[in-house]
């Protein structure tokens, strides 16, 4: 099993509702390797979550090209999409119970998961070893009620790595645990990740889940607002040139301010234009 | 699939339940129609009379100029005419033969009547004395003909064996002996079919008045095919076969009906013999038939509405509870099984349970159908036959069909829209397509039954419809209407009305609710309407025909001799009542009753009859004159000019009408003299008293009268007779100015002025020549005066003093009249029929009256009550299918329960968070619990009474073309008035009933409203 690429170029998703259409994604240019394990961060409607539905073909963008491995997803037909689900890309929403069937247990869930990839002849795991994947081998057979939501989250991610994916994307797999529950799921994902070599891209809020993660993508406004590599935060120059300021550094720059770049020794500085009221 | 239906139990019994509903209606109409079929079957054949349902067959031989005996087909014959499979329906049949058995009155012969022979004669007669007959020759007479006419066993009766007119006068006719071996006395029943045996010894023959009646001779099959002999006269073959009446079925009277062709079939057809085929079967098997008809569309019809309404609640329960799925179908679509896989997901998870639910609804329809088929009149047992199975495999199909339609509806759902947490369930005044389809159906409909486009039994679509109609515009309506209120309530911080508003408003279940809310309570309270609006119909119908609760046929015609035992019975809630029928599709019937008597014993609806018509009816009170003894005379002064066309003198002959017994006669007592003074005189056969009818004129036709002449001295035997005072006699008046005036008293002056007319009558009041009546409002009166049949029969005049709606036990056109006037000087006439009329149904009440007119010799040939009349209308088609719609009253009740359950069971969750919500927003816990309670109670009060209303506006709509009665009563009793008071508590009960659950649910939903719902939600 190897993990699939992913790249995007100029994406762009606009939600259309009654009377307004509201931009998620205002062109957003991501690459992703295979095998590599990542976080997708930022603020609230800022778009990771639509952006990972457009990575498991959930939603089509409105414009731009979101390629998984070999597949360009917004070219794709329903068809191949759901075989690509069925096989390739696995989405875990955020809240566990949404990626559950409530009356099966945790192998009957990882049973039904591997339906439609068994009728591929893809060669799948046996659903206890999946499970034996996330530590959940003993309680395999139990009845979903019974589970910690740290156990619930796991039999989800088992869910979702059930058809051995290249791919695995998922929504806030921490959001409402405790600490060990959260290290636990982490450790199993960067597990899944060594072991079977899928690419991982995850959502989260949690900055010691964005610590723990080789690389983030921070997602601000619709745009790739900034990475961060081995705890060191990068602004993100976009494909039409923009570069997208830090934070900390917004409020020193007001909108509207004026700057001028200087380019001295190879580094760029940006000096603000003292403006006469 | 068991672990999914298991996890959500209440909602897989709620499928299965309202599967069970579905295919129970489905199931239950073919098997309930079949029971009613072969219900009235049993009916019509117990309650036609025995010959009717029996086929009887004969042939009697033909005869020419020249006496030439017959030869006809024998019994056996006639049998073998009749197909193997018809017979089968049949008991064994009676064979017989019947021949006229006459003595030769040439030879001093003196008895006359007949000799037959049938299959097992002698077990259904009592043998008196001696043995049965066992070979040609030999015969049983009934124990009258040995007291009668002294035909004791061991005699021999000699009959001839031509009859007499094919024998030249003076010679003898050929001659057998039949030797009497015993006598018999006849069993009462239906072994002879009612073809009486006896009854007529002694009496004279019509024919030859020589010759006395004998009665029914029994004898062998010998005696008729013995060819050593002639053949007796008239000689007749015969088969009776009786019905079997529990192999009949509505199938076998249909193939009954070709017996009516069986006259046709060659062994009659090549007989020289007259052949006879009788039988009432063909026609019972046509009124069947046309019932049966009726009951193919009412039996849907009614089931068909609760059907459609469990139908369509199931479907309302499956997307909701699809919907409730939707996060398991997404589920199944991100992990890449389609559109197919995210069906068959939903479908192996509802489609048991909707299967298992057909299970037990077929069951219950069946248990339902066979309850049903007891509680039917006869023997009708269950019968599943095709059409139960076709029913059965298309609720299935349609059971199967929803389902799958439903759970396609989530599945196809784009992916997006399912991982969407937030409802997409739109709200506000979207119509959508098959609601605005449906609107426009019902409305259209609606309309055409307004219009009286619609008719017959399509009316029990009505109300449901009606209330569809109503249900969807109220649900469209109730929405924003409740978030209008909410809102104006928040403004005026009545805090709980508007979250009670603003909840209802919120609930995704309220169209839906409200729908099915209106169209349940509108199909009970049509219910209640109809069933007592039926049976208050049809027990007006049977009080109509009836007449009296008990009613006693007679065979005497004379009145006195009931009176005689009416008396003896001493109560005056019986009286003797003579109909007279005069032929004619137009005739006016005349009731002859007495008044007080009438009053007790008939049933007569209040207002129906005008105040004061006893005493409108009645006699005047004027006394008789009566005359007793043999010699009628009278002093006769004035004069009389009487003179013909050609002013010839013509004789004026006085007389006078006199009636004894109620038979009246004539007698002439003389002359009139032109002037001066006469006495005239005339025997009268009055040694029993006799009443002076009338006083008569006579004279030549076209002759005029003119004169004044005194009647004085009045005696009878000698003895003083008083005529009475002048205004005690009603004169002669003719429209062309002729009159008879009749003027002073004792003596009596009649001044005569007539032209034309050969004799005139001045009438005593006692005998009212007009008699007062009341008629009824269908017969055409002309100035207050009718002609009217007389208990003679005869036409006489009748004034009437009122009017009424109808007269009870009469038909459309009758008048009603005192009996006591209409006989005094008239015996009934033989077509008259006589009864009695008895105030109670009471069994010992009238078993002491048939007693009491038993030991008057007074016959009694019936004897009908007025249950038995009201089970003639309870036991058809349009009767059970109306009763069939209580069931639908209660199922639609449950169904509507049902709804509530559902909706509380689906939005639960959402409504508990809701309320959750507000107790942490900061509103007391204990007014959280009353909003819960209350909230859904205005909604279901407006849908209750808007249902009831739609009830009761279907109903007056529908209830006229709805089918009452299998025939429409001669009498029109109709009353469609609305049972308030039961309609009232009906709509009370469904009001208290759904409030009642509602309430329960809320309370229920408001307990698990704590703060793990608002964590639910985060």
């Amino acid at each position: 099993m190897t993990g699939l690429r992913v790249s995007t170029h100029g994406l762009v998703h606009i939600y259309r509702a009654e009377g307004h259409d509201v931009a998620a994604l205002s062109g957003v240019d991501l690459h992703v390797a295979p095998g590599e394990l990542m976080g997708l961060l930022g603020p609230s409607g800022a778009g990771k979550s639509t952006l990972m539905n457009l990575l498991a073909g959930v939603f089509r963008p409105s414009a731009g090209k979101i390629h998984v491995g070999d597949t360009e997803l917004s070219a794709a037909t329903t068809r191949e999409i759901d075989r690509l689900r069925a096989t390739e890309v696995s989405l875990t929403l955020q809240g566990a119970a949404r990626n559950l069937l409530p009356y099966a247990s945790p192998a009957d869930n990882v049973r039904f998961a591997q339906r439609a990839a068994r009728t591929t002849g893809k060669d799948l795991p046996e659903p206890l070893e999946v499970l034996a994947d996330v530590g959940l081998t003993k309680d395999a057979d139990a009845p979903l009620s019974a589970l910690t939501p740290g156990e619930l989250q796991l039999a989800a991610l088992a869910v979702a790595l059930a058809p051995r994916p290249g791919l695995l994307l998922a929504d806030e797999p921490t959001s409402q645990l405790d600490h060990g529950a959260r290290d636990r799921v982490l450790d199993q994902l960067a597990s899944v990740n060594e072991s079977y070599g899928t690419t991982v891209v995850l959502v989260t809020h949690d900055p010691h889940v964005a610590a723990f993660l080789p690389r983030t993508i921070t997602i601000r406004d619709g745009r790739v607002g900034g990475e961060g590599r081995s705890g060191e935060e990068y602004a993100v120059v976009t494909a039409d040139g923009f570069l997208p300021l830090p934070a900390h550094v917004r409020d020193d720059l007001p909108p509207g301010t004026l700057v001028r770049f200087h380019q001295t020794d190879g580094r760029y500085e940006i000096v603000p234009e003292e403006t006469h009221d | 699939m068991w672990r999914a239906l298991g996890y959500r139990k209440g909602q897989a019994a709620a499928l299965a339940v309202l599967a069970a509903l579905v295919t129970a209606c489905a199931v239950f109409a073919p098997l309930y129609d079949r029971a009613m079929q072969q219900a009235l079957v049993d009916v019509k054949l117990d309650q036609a009379p025995v010959l009717d349902t029996a086929l009887r067959m004969q042939v009697q031989a033909l005869s020419g100029d020249g006496y030439v005996p017959a030869h006809i087909p024998a019994p056996d014959d006639l049998v073998a005419a009749v197909p193997t499979d018809i017979r089968h329906d049949f008991r064994a049949p009676t064979l017989g033969w019947t021949a006229t058995a006459d003595e030769d009155p040439r030879v001093g012969g003196t008895l006359a009547g007949q000799v037959t022979s049938r299959t097992a004669a002698c077990d259904h007669v009592r043998i008196v004395s001696g043995r049965c007959p066992a070979k040609a020759g030999e015969i049983l007479v009934s124990t009258q003909d040995q007291k009668v006419l002294g035909l004791n066993p061991g005699k021999s009766v000699t009959v001839a064996e031509q009859p007499a007119e094919h024998v030249p006068d003076g010679q003898p006719l050929p001659q057998r002996e039949l030797a009497i071996v015993g006598t018999y006395a006849p069993i009462a029943g239906d072994d002879w079919f009612h073809e009486p045996l006896t009854g007529w010894a002694g009496s004279s023959t019509e024919t030859v008045p020589s010759l006395v009646r004998h009665e029914m001779w029994l004898s062998t099959d010998a005696t008729f095919t013995d060819t050593t002999t002639s053949p007796l006269p008239d000689l007749r073959s015969s088969v009776l076969f009786r019905l079997a009446k529990g192999r009949v079925g509505i199938d076998q009277l249909r193939k009954l009906t070709t017996l009516a062709g069986l006259s046709g079939a060659p062994v009659l057809r090549e007989t020289t013999a007259l052949p006879e085929v009788h039988t009432g079967l063909p026609a019972i098997a046509t009124s069947v038939a046309s019932q049966v008809d009726d009951s193919r569309v009412l039996v849907p019809l009614i089931l068909l509405p609760l059907g459609v309404l469990c139908l369509v609640v199931l479907w309302l329960v499956l997307l909701t509870i699809t919907d409730l799925r939707r996060t398991e179908v997404a589920v199944a679509r991100l992990r890449g099984q389609g559109v197919r896989g995210a069906r068959r997901l939903l479908t192996t998870e509802l489609l048991p349970a909707v299967l298992l639910g057909a299970v037990p609804g077929a069951l219950a329809a069946l248990v339902g159908a066979w309850l049903a088929a007891r509680a039917l009149p006869g023997d009708a047992g269950l019968e599943v036959r095709p059409p139960v199975w076709l029913a059965l495999v298309g609720v299935l199909l349609v059971l199967v069909a929803t389902t799958l339609v439903a759970a396609v509806r989530v599945a196809r759902t784009p992916v997006d829209a399912l991982v969407r947490r937030s409802s997409t369930v739109r709200r506000g005044w979207r119509l959508r397509v098959l609601d605005a389809v449906l609107l426009t159906g019902c409305g259209v409909t609606a309309a055409a039954f307004v219009t009286g486009s619609l008719s017959g039994p399509f009316a029990y679509a009505a109300p449901a419809l009606f209330a569809l109609l109503v249900g969807l515009v109220l649900a469209y309506l109730l929405t924003p209407l409740a978030a209008a209120g909410g809102r104006a309530l928040l403004r005026r911080r009545a805090t709980g009305g508007a979250l009670g508003l603003l909840d209802a408003a919120r609930s995704q279940s309220l169209r839906s609710t409200v729908t099915v809310l209106t169209v349940a309570t509108a199909l009970t309270v049509f219910s209640v309407d109809a069933v007592l609006v039926a049976d208050r119909n049809r027990d007006a119908a049977a009080r109509q025909e009836a007449g009296a609760p008990a009613v006693l046929d007679v065979s005497t015609t004379d009145v006195g001799a009931i009176d005689e035992a009416l008396q003896e019975v001493g109560d005056p809630r019986v009286t003797p009542v003579v109909t007279i029928q005069p032929p004619g599709a137009g005739a006016v019937t005349t009731l002859a009753v007495r008044p007080e008597g009438f009053a007790k014993a008939a049933l007569i609806p209040p207002g129906v009859l005008p105040a004061g018509w006893a005493k409108a009816i009645s006699p005047s009170g004027v006394d008789p004159v009566d005359v007793t003894g043999r010699h009628l005379s009278v002093t006769v002064s004035g004069g009389v000019s009487a003179v013909d066309l050609r002013a010839n003198p013509v004789e004026a002959v006085l007389g006078v009408d006199l009636v004894t017994n109620r038979l009246a006669f004539h007698r002439d007592l003389g002359p009139l003299p032109a002037s001066g003074t006469a006495r005239l005189a005339t025997a009268i056969p009055c040694d029993k008293t006799c009443h002076l009818e009338a006083l008569t004129l006579t004279t030549t036709v076209g002759a005029s009268l003119v004169g004044e002449v005194t009647l004085d001295r009045v005696a009878v035997d000698g003895k003083p007779v008083s005529l009475g005072a002048s205004q005690t006699w009603a004169g002669y008046d003719d429209p062309d100015g002729g009159a008879v005036v009749p003027s002073g008293g004792d003596p009596l002056t009649l001044t005569i002025r007539t032209q034309g007319p050969d004799a005139v009558a001045v009438t005593q009041a006692w005998f009212g020549t007009t008699a007062a009546a009341v008629a009824t409002k269908g017969t055409s009166v002309t100035d207050k005066t009718l002609s009217i049949s007389g208990i003679d029969g005869k036409s006489r005049p009748a004034t009437v003093v009122g009017r009424a709606d109808r007269l009870p036990g009469a038909p459309v056109r009758a008048v009603l009249t005192d009996l006591d006037v209409l006989q005094r000087a008239a015996r009934p006439s033989s077509d008259a029929r006589v009864s009695v009329w008895l105030g109670s149904s009471d069994h010992a009440f009238v078993e002491r009256v048939e007693h009491a007119l038993a030991d008057h010799d007074v016959a009694v040939t019936s004897t009908r009550t007025l249950a038995d009349v009201r089970r003639g209308y309870d036991q058809s088609i349009p009767t059970w299918s109306v009763q069939l719609g209580v069931l639908t009253g209660l199922a639609a009740l449950g169904v509507a329960v049902l709804m509530l359950a559902v909706a509380a069971v689906s939005g639960w969750r959402v409504r508990a968070r809701d309320l959750a919500s507000l107790w942490v927003g900061g509103v007391p816990r204990r007014t959280v619990g009353r909003l819960a309670v209350a909230a859904q109670l205005p909604t279901i009060a407006v849908a209750v009474l808007a249902g009831a209303v739609s009830g009761l506006v279907g109903s007056a709509v529908s209830m006229s073309a709805i089918p009452l009665f299998a025939e429409t009563p001669e009498v029109d009793t109709l009353d469609l008035a609305t049972p308030w008071l039961a309609v009232g508590a009906a709509t009370v009960v469904c009001l208290v009933l759904l409030g009642a659950i509602g309430a329960v649910a809320g309370r229920a939903v408001f307990r698990r409203a704590d703060l793990d719902r608002l964590k639910e939600g985060a």
